[in-house]
């Protein structure tokens, strides 16, 4: 289908459902206004943020990471359960769903398309190191990798190691820092493995 | 004559021959004002009556032509399982759709105030389920993974056809892991998607080398954990684990 047709095939059950009252244009733009504005990956880098900043934090976090945020109240399903996964210099790990493109939706918003395409999903269970290459991140062969395929409904994120370069920076600035892909375990930010 | 596996195209774990990651520019939320109608149409469903849960819906996706399942979009998928769902409750027909197809929007913006405005907040309901069933496993429990077949109350032609929805990815069938943690009782995929009724199973974190799975072709220092329901797993604590 391409995406013109797609597009008509959306707007023709759009009206549709309009007609028939099960749905609203105010409703889509709700949609629109909340996955482009509030719900996305600033929301994970502010959990990250604090995680680097407070080790009590940091410790529930790894321990029970569901709990850990209920403080920020992140609007967004799809999170039942939230694991949080440590990256060091030692252990790198990295998110993909290869049944569909499971998520963590209220602490990185939508996926980007690469994650939803089948060579993300296809390859990454079978040669992370190759794949990793392809985002520009080499990591030494003494550095184990861990793929969390997500087959259920738990969801995974990243904490991903912080570069010493930024340490002194406060949560705020750290915040602004952290990156979508850091925490889908695709990127090492500012280079952090080197 | 020899039965050829049934080929589920939505299972990508493991294939070859998808190519290099294209990695998009993409910015945060929706690129496409259709994408975040069909995303819409989703949850729209729910309250419509037209899908059920989400092992239902993600079911409609997996029935989609194999061919197209891997040529059309992320939203295009979507598109049409979310169709084939509405269908298939009676909300909609074929016929309304496909005329409808040809004919513009405009004009057909209705009053906000017609729909309530709360469906925000009956965001999904949690899979998680209190367990009134003793688990099978501890971490550190060596399983192996096996396919329970059709679950009781389907009828299909042998287990072999079983198209059903499950959530164990063909890569990691009949192979050795390790349960490295225990996520409590979960609404179990493989009837829920079928109207079959929650039957809550135990969940399991399991981790697998690299070369349990791939044998030679593995990256080396590589494991890969899936998060796998009891009914897939057998106990493999008297197997030798070289395979």
């Amino acid at each position: 289908m391409s995406e013109t047709d797609a597009r008509l095939r959306a707007e023709a059950l759009e009206s549709l459902l309009i007609e028939k009252g099960l749905l609203s244009v105010s409703q889509i733009d709700d949609v629109i206004t909340r996955y482009n504005e509030r719900v996305g990956p600033m929301n994970g880098a502010r959990v990250v943020a604090k995680a680097w900043c407070d080790s009590r934090f940091k410790a529930r976090l790894l321990d029970d990471a569901t709990s850990a945020i209920e403080e920020f109240a992140f609007e967004g399903g799809e999170v039942d359960k939230l694991v949080v996964v440590e990256n060091t210099a030692d252990q790198h790990n990295l998110v993909v769903c290869t049944l569909c493109s499971c998520y963590p939706w209220a602490v990185l918003g939508l996926p980007p398309k690469w994650y939803k395409d089948p060579a993300y999903r296809s390859r990454v269970v079978r040669e992370p190191r190759a794949v990793l290459a392809e985002f520009g991140v080499q990591l030494p062969a003494a550095t184990a990798i861990r793929v969390w395929d997500s087959s259920a409904e738990i969801r995974y994120m990243v904490l991903p190691e912080q570069p010493k370069q930024w340490q002194g920076k406060d949560e705020g600035e750290l915040a602004a820092l952290v990156t979508r892909d850091s925490m889908i375990g695709v990127e090492l930010l500012a280079g952090s493995a080197e | 004559m020899t039965r050829e596996r049934v080929k589920r195209m939505h299972d990508l774990g493991g294939q070859d021959g998808f190519g290099r990651v294209e990695i998009d520019e993409n910015p945060a939320g929706f690129a496409e004002r259709w994408h975040a109608v069909v995303f819409s149409a989703m949850r729209a469903g729910y309250k419509a009556g037209a899908i059920h849960n989400s092992d239902h819906f993600r079911h409609s996706i997996e029935r989609i032509d194999p061919e197209r399942y891997v040529s059309d979009t992320y939203y295009g998928r979507w598109l049409g399982g979310v169709e084939s769902l509405y269908v298939e409750a009676g909300v909609l027909t074929r016929k309304e759709l496909m005329e409808r197809c040809a004919v513009p929007m405009a004009g057909l913006r209705v009053d906000p105030a017609l729909v309530g405005d709360d469906w925000h907040r009956d965001d999904r309901a949690t899979a998680a389920r209190d367990s009134n069933t003793k688990a099978a496993f501890d971490v550190g429990d060596m399983v192996r993974t096996r396919r329970p077949g059709p679950p009781h109350g389907l009828v299909q032609d042998s287990s072999e056809d079983w198209r059903g929805h499950t959530r164990l990815p063909e890569y990691a069938l009949d192979k050795i892991g390790v349960v490295i943690d225990r996520h409590g009782s979960w609404v179990y995929p493989d009837t829920s998607a079928h109207g079959l009724g929650e039957q809550p199973q135990w969940l399991y974190s399991v981790c697998f080398a690299s070369d349990a799975l791939y044998g030679e072709a593995a990256e080396p220092g590589v494991e890969v954990v899936l998060d796998l329901f009891e009914p897939y797993l057998q106990s493999a604590s008297t197997e030798t684990v070289d395979e």
